[in-house]
């Protein structure tokens, strides 16, 4: 049995254009969806094969789509969430820049699925390379009748545009993101109503990720015991995996859900730089709770298992850090994003992030004081869960859990007035 | 109806409203800044969350609604260290400027940080500094330090005065609220983003520095500049208005107010006020005293009354004033002097009615008592004449004396009507300062603004709704019923009103449609006419 599916043919020179594509199986799922299946049935595959969103929130994609009122009266828009930004993260990009089609034979099976007839690919701003080549695979699918009228004359139409996001960090987060595809300012909508219901131009949306798409041509191909052959029970299929950080072979790697973190970092990542110790990994993008070295020695890469340890699989953007990383100049770095991309209408993100972020950076310049740490996480529980997103909570994510499990470090340098790691110069970190 | 729990307090309320308006009803307070009745819900500021049995997290009241059997807390331990967290976050960057800050004293998030807010503050970082006072309009300044973001100003003007100059600028606490590139918050409505601004972060530019608000005496009472007459307030000190604001009236005018009532009562405070009667000496008016305008008068109208006929004598009405001055002055046309020769002034062009995308209108008529003026002047069913009319009577000699209610604000007429007034023998005019008619006029009676007396006006609608004065009356000046009434007398009518309330229960008696009415019952909001 191989051991890939959405990066299986990713060598295959030429991939991106559409004969290729179709010479390795491209658009049969489509074809099979449209000939062989009703839309609901689609669906049911599609909950059958255990797939959870990739976009960090794991939520069951056929259930998601289920939720899709059948009589609202109103179109149903599909849009896929290519505007990935979470720092640590770079799969999609891959794909989209790799694969297109694949994504769009996705995008055009699951929009037959849930009765809609536009759908859009909201394409991360800086993402210049991605575009231009799905632009060019949306013309071919065009050309070949993948998409626009009476799709491979089965009587389904769907148009799919690509539209480039106007850089923001917070067009990732779901609502953001139909606010910005509508023209406005990227700011999260209040829920309920949940986009299912009430989302893009009011009608009932369904927001998927690039990578969750990309899957559903190989679902409906091969059909959802065979999905659910890969990876754990409860987390089916395989997963990208973004290792970057200090590691000798960064890169994306697709593996099966449930893969031990240990093997990830020195069997496929070549281990840390310089052989050095490992000191802790954010195994989920940089939202997610950081783990010790010590809990990455037995920690699975499923959404079960970081759970239980206290993280979360995310979008599996696994930041490795040596014992060169000073823990307080990484979280002040990491709050400075969060800080920098926060939308500002909701007050506590707003002011308490960027209240944090001046906090860390002060602490790692050696002027934090007494009582520092217990303000940051009281900062940080004004925050927790009072935010109208949850780009709150990712933002206090790191806080809360650098502190947990790296006071001492923080206390050093509170103590000593001054930053006490000796770190790796090389790496240059804005403050 | 759904039954729920507020603070263990049980009650029914009615499907599909919110936590919060379900609060209102229980009459228990909810701080918020975001949330505005008259505004889509936005949800942004937090500081509304309450806790819900069974819900895992903080919900905010204001977009949460009601189910039955939700039982509600808004005073847990939870909700309390949220409100004092978003008091501290709002203040973090705030520049604490209230000793300076106009709306000190009347400023929502000064009076919810004495409240449920800390007394001392944990921020040690330097604050986020904006440009200190800008100009978004030709009324409305805005201290971007003190915003707290909340966006009712935004919605306004998306949602209400649909002109959508405002918008949010920039990401996180750099966020700022202003113009769009090369568009100036000059909008009709502008004025009104300031009342809804809960901070002093909007301010008026008219009011900037003028005074603290605590030292303002606030009286309510009506916008006399078009016929919608919207409710105001009226918040002057020394005798002075410093600002107009709106009063909410669901019936009239919502919670708002156009920029030309709000900034245009500037002719209550004209250097050139009239403060005593006078009297016509050649090309110059003289002062005189009461008792010798009213001889005068007496005398002059006597002497047409006695060569020329009851018919000779005539009246306008004026559709600016209040119904008091007209229903006297009706009395003394049709009971005292017994001339049926009454008209009602009407301006020659109207202006364009204004319709605002959340219905708030502007009405095209800029008189605040014409309903009212006719309902005054018409007896036994025969309504009054157009000034016009009555004008060529005048001019054909029919009419030699005319006694025309002025006042503001004044009254313009075209260049052939002016030269048919010129005709009449004997013109008195009642004025708050010089003017087209004071110009002709023999004998002048300075009257008062609505700034400065008592009345009531019949809206465009058919609402009767009160005036209330906010400043003593100017020198010897009087409301034009005292004038009028005091003309009755000299022409030996027997009456003697010692109030506008008494005139009004007068009209009540007499004048059809306002007989259910009465003065005191009418509020601060008004009734409708029957």
């Amino acid at each position: 049995m191989e051991d890939k599916i959405l990066l299986r043919y990713i060598d295959v020179p030429h991939i991106e254009k559409i004969e290729v594509y179709q010479k390795h199986d491209g658009y049969q799922g489509l074809a099979k969806s449209l000939k062989q299946h009703k839309p609901d049935e689609i669906i049911e595959i599609v909950k059958a094969s255990g797939l959870r969103g990739r976009g960090g929130a794991g939520f069951p994609a056929g259930l998601k789509w289920s939720f899709v009122p059948k009589d609202s009266g109103k179109p149903v828009y599909l849009c896929c969430n290519a505007d990935e930004g979470e720092p640590g993260t770079f799969k999609d990009r891959l794909l989209m820049e790799k694969n297109p089609h694949q994504l769009i034979e996705g995008i055009a099976i699951t929009a037959y699925a849930v009765n809609c007839h536009t759908a859009y690919i909201y394409i991360r701003g800086e993402f210049c390379q991605a575009k231009n080549v799905l632009e060019q695979a949306i013309a071919e699918a065009y050309q070949n009748n993948y998409l626009g009228k009476n799709i491979l004359k089965q009587g389904f139409h769907l148009d799919l545009s690509l539209h480039p996001g106007a850089g923001s960090y917070i067009a990732g987060e779901e609502t953001g993101l139909l606010e910005s595809l509508e023209g406005k300012r990227a700011e999260p909508r209040l829920k309920p109503p949940f986009p299912a219901s009430v989302g893009l131009f009011k009608g009932p949306t369904v927001i998927n990720n690039v990578e969750t798409l990309s899957n559903i041509p190989h679902i409906i191909m091969r059909g959802a015991e065979w999905f659910k052959g890969f990876g754990t029970e409860k987390s089916t299929g395989t997963k990208l995996f973004c290792l970057s950080g200090h590691i000798n072979k960064p890169g994306v790697y697709e593996l099966p859900m449930g893969i031990p973190l240990k093997k990830l970092i020195y069997n496929y990542g070549g281990g840390i730089i310089g052989g050095r110790k490992l000191k802790a990994v954010i195994p989920g993008g940089s939202s997610t709770p950081v783990l010790t070295a010590k809990q990455a020695e037995d920690v699975l890469m499923d959404f079960e298992s970081l759970q239980a340890a206290g993280s979360m699989l995310g979008s599996a953007g696994v930041i490795v850090m040596d014992e060169t990383t000073c823990m307080v100049d990484a979280l002040a770095n990491l709050t400075r994003f969060y800080a920098h991309e926060s939308c500002g209408q909701c007050t506590p993100c707003r002011e308490g992030v960027s209240w944090m972020a001046k906090i860390l950076r002060r602490i790692e310049d050696g002027k934090g004081l007494e009582g520092d740490l217990e303000l940051l996480l009281d900062i940080c529980d004004n925050i927790s869960f009072k935010t109208l997103c949850p780009m709150g909570d990712a933002a206090i994510g790191p806080v809360v859990s650098f502190i947990a499990k790296f006071r001492s470090e923080f206390e050093d340098h509170i103590r000593q007035g001054r930053c006490p790691i000796e770190k790796d110069k090389s790496i240059k970190v804005r403050g | 109806m759904a039954n729920i729990k507020i603070d263990g307090k049980e009650l029914q309320v009615p499907d599909g409203i919110t936590i919060l308006e379900a609060a209102n009803i229980a009459g228990i307070e909810i701080p918020h800044f975001c949330y505005h009745k008259e505004l889509s819900i936005r949800g942004s500021c937090r500081m509304c969350l309450v806790e819900v049995e069974k819900m895992p997290k903080l919900t905010p009241a204001c977009s949460t609604i009601i189910k039955d059997g939700m039982n509600i807390f808004t005073s847990s331990e939870k909700v309390i260290k949220n409100r004092k967290g978003i008091l501290e976050f709002l203040l973090i960057n705030h520049p604490l400027d209230c000793p300076i800050c106009d709306q000190a004293g009347e400023c929502t998030l000064q009076d919810y940080v004495y409240k449920y807010g800390s007394a001392v503050s944990r921020f040690a970082e330097e604050k986020e500094h904006f440009e200190r006072r800008k100009e978004l309009g030709p009324h409305v300044l805005h201290y971007a330090e003190r915003c707290v973001l909340c966006g009712r100003c935004i919605r306004f003007c998306e949602e209400i005065s649909g002109t959508c100059e405002l918008e949010m600028f920039n990401r996180g606490v750099r966020c700022e609220v202003d113009v769009f590139p090369g568009k100036k918050l000059d909008n009709k409505l502008s004025g009104n983003v300031v009342d809804l601004c809960p901070v002093g972060a909007m301010v008026s530019k008219e009011f900037l520095f003028k005074s603290r608000v605590w030292w303002l005496t606030r009286t309510e009472s009506i916008c006399p500049l078009c016929s919608r007459g919207c409710n105001i307030e009226i918040d002057s000190r020394d005798n002075k208005i410093l600002r107009i604001r709106p009063r909410p009236n669901p019936e009239v005018n919502s919670q708002w107010m156009c920029d030309d009532g709000r900034f245009g009562w500037s002719f209550v405070h004209r250097e050139d006020r009239l403060t005593s009667p006078l009297k016509r000496e050649g090309e110059e008016l003289v002062p005189i005293s009461w008792a010798n305008a009213m001889n005068l008068v007496k005398e002059r109208l006597s002497f047409i009354i006695n060569n020329f006929g009851r018919e000779a004598v005539a009246a306008i009405a004026s559709p600016y004033l209040p119904n008091e001055d007209n229903y006297l002055l009706r009395v003394l046309l049709h009971s005292v002097i017994r001339s049926p020769s009454i008209a009602i002034y009407q301006p020659a062009q109207a202006e364009e009615q204004m319709v605002f995308p959340s219905g708030f209108t502007i009405e095209a008529d800029k008189s605040s008592n014409l309903v009212g003026a006719q309902d005054m002047a018409t007896v036994d069913g025969k309504q009054p004449i157009s000034h016009r009319q009555l004008l060529q009577k005048v001019a054909s000699g029919k009419v030699r004396a005319l006694y025309i209610l002025g006042g503001a604000p004044r009254i313009s007429l075209p260049v052939d009507e002016r030269e048919m007034l010129r005709k009449a023998d004997f013109l008195v005019v009642h004025d708050y300062a010089p003017s087209e008619l004071t110009e002709w006029a023999e004998v002048v009676f300075p009257n008062l603004t609505f700034a400065e007396r008592e009345g009531t006006f019949t809206n465009f609608q058919g609402r009767v709704q009160r005036l209330k004065p906010a400043l003593l009356p100017l020198g010897e000046a009087k409301a034009d019923w005292e004038i009028v009434q005091e003309v009755c007398q000299a022409m030996g009518g027997e009456m003697s009103y010692p109030s506008a309330e008494k005139v009004f229960e007068e009209i009540a008696g007499a004048v059809t449609g306002y007989k259910e009415l009465c003065y005191k019952g009418l509020g601060t909001l008004g009734k409708a006419k029957g």
